[in-house]
Order: C-alpha cells, then structure tokens, then sequence
C-alpha cells in the first residue's frame, strides 16, 4: 500500500519573481518568490495535484516598507503537454511592515500560468509565466511573474 | 470518504476562509488613501448647530515650486501645495515676515505631510530651519511636524479608515521675541477617497459629498 502510494510521487522546488500591476503597482517594487510542492498524478496521468508552500517578499517604492507572504495552496497542473497550464488556489498570510511597524492578515490567493516542460528521466525541468493573484474580497491585487522550477519523480 | 464528508470539509475551509480575511489587508496594502488629481473635490460641514460651517477643499491643476510639481489645493479659498513622491506626501511650507510693507520670505520648503502607505503604529516627522538678515535683525523661522498613524478602524460606507494624528510647530524668532504656533489636528482617510474626517481648532469636520477623478 505504501508503495503503491509512493510510486507516482513527486516534489519540486520553483524560484522567480513577481512584478505587481495591480493594486500592489504603485506601493511595490518587484518581488521574489520560492515554492516547494509535493504531488501525486491522478490514475489517468493527465494532471498533477500538488500541495503547495510558498512564500514571496517585495521591497516597497518608500524603501522602508516591505510587503512578504507566506502561502499554503493546492496545485492542479496537466502534464503530457510540452505547455501545460496550470491553476492553483490556496490561502496567504500577508504582512506587510514599515519602518518596524507591521500589519499583518489573510488573503485567498489564486495562481494561473503556463509552463515550459522538459524532461530528463525523472527531472523536470520547467521555465513558467503566470499570474498571481491575492484578494480579501473587498479589493485584490496581482503580480505578473517568470519562474523555473525542477521536479523529480520517484 | 464519503462525498458528504469532503464536501463539509471544502465548505468548512472557503468559511474558514472568508472569516480570516475579514481583516481586510489587500484593501489597506492595495488602494490610494490620498487620491491625488487634478479636478478631485471634497466636500465637509461640522455638525454644530449653532455654529455650521462647510469647508470645500478642491485639487487645481499642476504646479511647479522650487522645481517640484505639486498639486495646489484650494481649501475654501487658501491654497496649500501637495505633491506626491515614493515616500509619501510632501507638503509646501512658506513662512515670511512683513517688514516695511514688504512681506519677506524666511523659510520655504517642502516637508512630509503623511508617509504612505499607511501602517498602523508609524510615525512620521520632518521640520525646516532657516533665517534672513533683515535690517541688521536675524530672523530665524522653524517648522516642524510630527505624525502618527494611529490606528485603523472598518467603517461601514467607506470601508478601513485610518485615523492619523498631526501635531504641526512653528517658531519664528528675533532677537528679542519669539511667535510660536501650534497646531494639532486629527484626520481619517478612506481607501481611493482620502480625507473623510478631520478635528482641528475650529471643530470636527466630515465629508458630505466628494468626487474623485
């Protein structure tokens, strides 16, 4: 049982960096991101389904504010395709601090992209483009953002 | 699992959701608390019966003081200069001082008015400092302001406003007295409408109409 379930395994680690256009645009310089999921294909290996950790800190235009967040989400991503989208929903804490004063709450936050795979045996390795969004459903804001990510299946 | 048992967990987490982010962070992190264009208007009356007063604070077109643009806002018919930079709002500060008929300029310069964004427990100061010879007399002229964005409370029209509390010095001294002014005021801004509410000397103000460009 258990190795039926480790079989079809994977995790990875993803690296980039967001560039606000909207809400966060004029308070915000880019930001960088880093995530680290693990995952199991779905009986059919058309999808990916990923549990999802993440965190992403941007320096503010006023150089003592900053803004971080710290994520947990769920990742469905198709895979047999050379471009595969992807979409993944999850929940954010946000902080935000200037000048050692800080505020802090939650968003739900939505990710949508596109990657580029290529693969090495077990390695994936992909380049990707996406949006990603966070919002408190009074107001949102989002990021456009480029990141690579590599993968390994067991 | 049964379908009941997961549906219950997928509706218990978008609750669970939905209750935390009634702190409401994205609209504090992601709106304009002072909104800055020309052809913005705010309207304000105190609520003293016996006493009412309305003050009109309007944004004019853009100006250019000491090679800074700036927005003149023309508050009842007194204009005062804002302009917007990365740290905040800067506000224009002319201190001058009649002598024979003329009116001399001592100070001029621009300081910090309010530091964006706004973060609850900042605080926030700045001054300006100079003097002119006038007539063999050293005039020496001072202003100074300090800021705390206090706190930040849900208002059910105009959704988190923060309250900031101002308190604004000038000193303008000679050699042999000193005039010295001071001022505390107590203002709230509404996400993407910027002042809704202010307490000064002459009472307490709110906003009864507004547009924003």
């Amino acid at each position: 049982m258990i190795v039926l379930f480790i079989i079809g395994l994977h995790f990875g680690i993803e690296g980039g960096m967001n560039q606000p256009v909207m809400g966060f645009d004029y308070t915000l310089n880019n930001g960088t991101c880093i995530k680290a999921y693990i995952g199991k294909q779905d009986l059919n290996h058309n999808v990916h389904l990923n549990l999802t950790l993440n965190g992403s800190y941007y320096k503010g235009k006023n150089t003592g504010y900053s803004l971080s967040t710290y994520g947990l989400g769920l990742m469905i991503r198709k895979i047999p395709w050379r471009v595969a989208p992807y979409v993944e929903l999850g929940i954010n804490y946000i902080s935000r601090e200037l000048d050692k004063n800080k505020e802090w709450g939650i968003g739900a936050a939505y990710n949508l992209g596109f990657l580029l795979n290529f693969y090495y045996e077990k390695i994936n390795i992909y380049p990707a483009l996406y949006y990603e969004g966070v919002t408190d459903f009074k107001a949102h804001a989002g990021s456009f953002g480029v990141k690579l990510g590599i993968g390994y299946e067991l | 699992m049964s379908y009941r048992v997961i549906s219950g967990i997928f509706f218990s987490g978008l609750l669970l959701v939905f209750s935390a982010c009634e702190n409401n962070i994205i609209e504090r992190s992601a709106t304009d608390y002072f909104p800055i264009k020309e052809g913005n208007w705010w309207y304000y009356a105190n609520n003293d019966l016996y006493n009412p007063k309305n003050i009109n604070i309007t944004v004019e077109s853009p100006d250019i003081i000491l090679q800074r643009e700036c927005y003149p806002f023309n508050v009842s018919g007194e204009f005062h200069y804002y302009s917007k930079d990365q740290k905040g709002i800067k506000e224009y500060i002319l201190v001058t001082q009649n002598y024979g008929g003329y009116d001399y300029t001592i100070l001029q310069g621009f300081v910090t008015r309010l530091e964006l964004p706004l973060v609850q427990g900042n605080q926030f100061s700045d001054s300006l400092v100079d003097s002119l010879d006038l007539a063999d007399k050293w005039i020496k002229a001072y202003y100074s302001i300090n800021g705390l964005v206090s706190d930040y409370q849900n208002n059910e029209i105009y959704g988190e406003v923060y309250r900031i509390i101002i308190s604004k010095h000038q000193y303008i001294s000679t050699q042999d007295s000193t005039i010295a002014n001071e001022e505390y005021v107590e203002e709230y801004y509404a996400p993407n409408i910027g002042l809704i509410k202010f307490k000064n000397r002459d009472g307490e103000f709110t906003v009864t109409d507004f547009h924003i460009e």
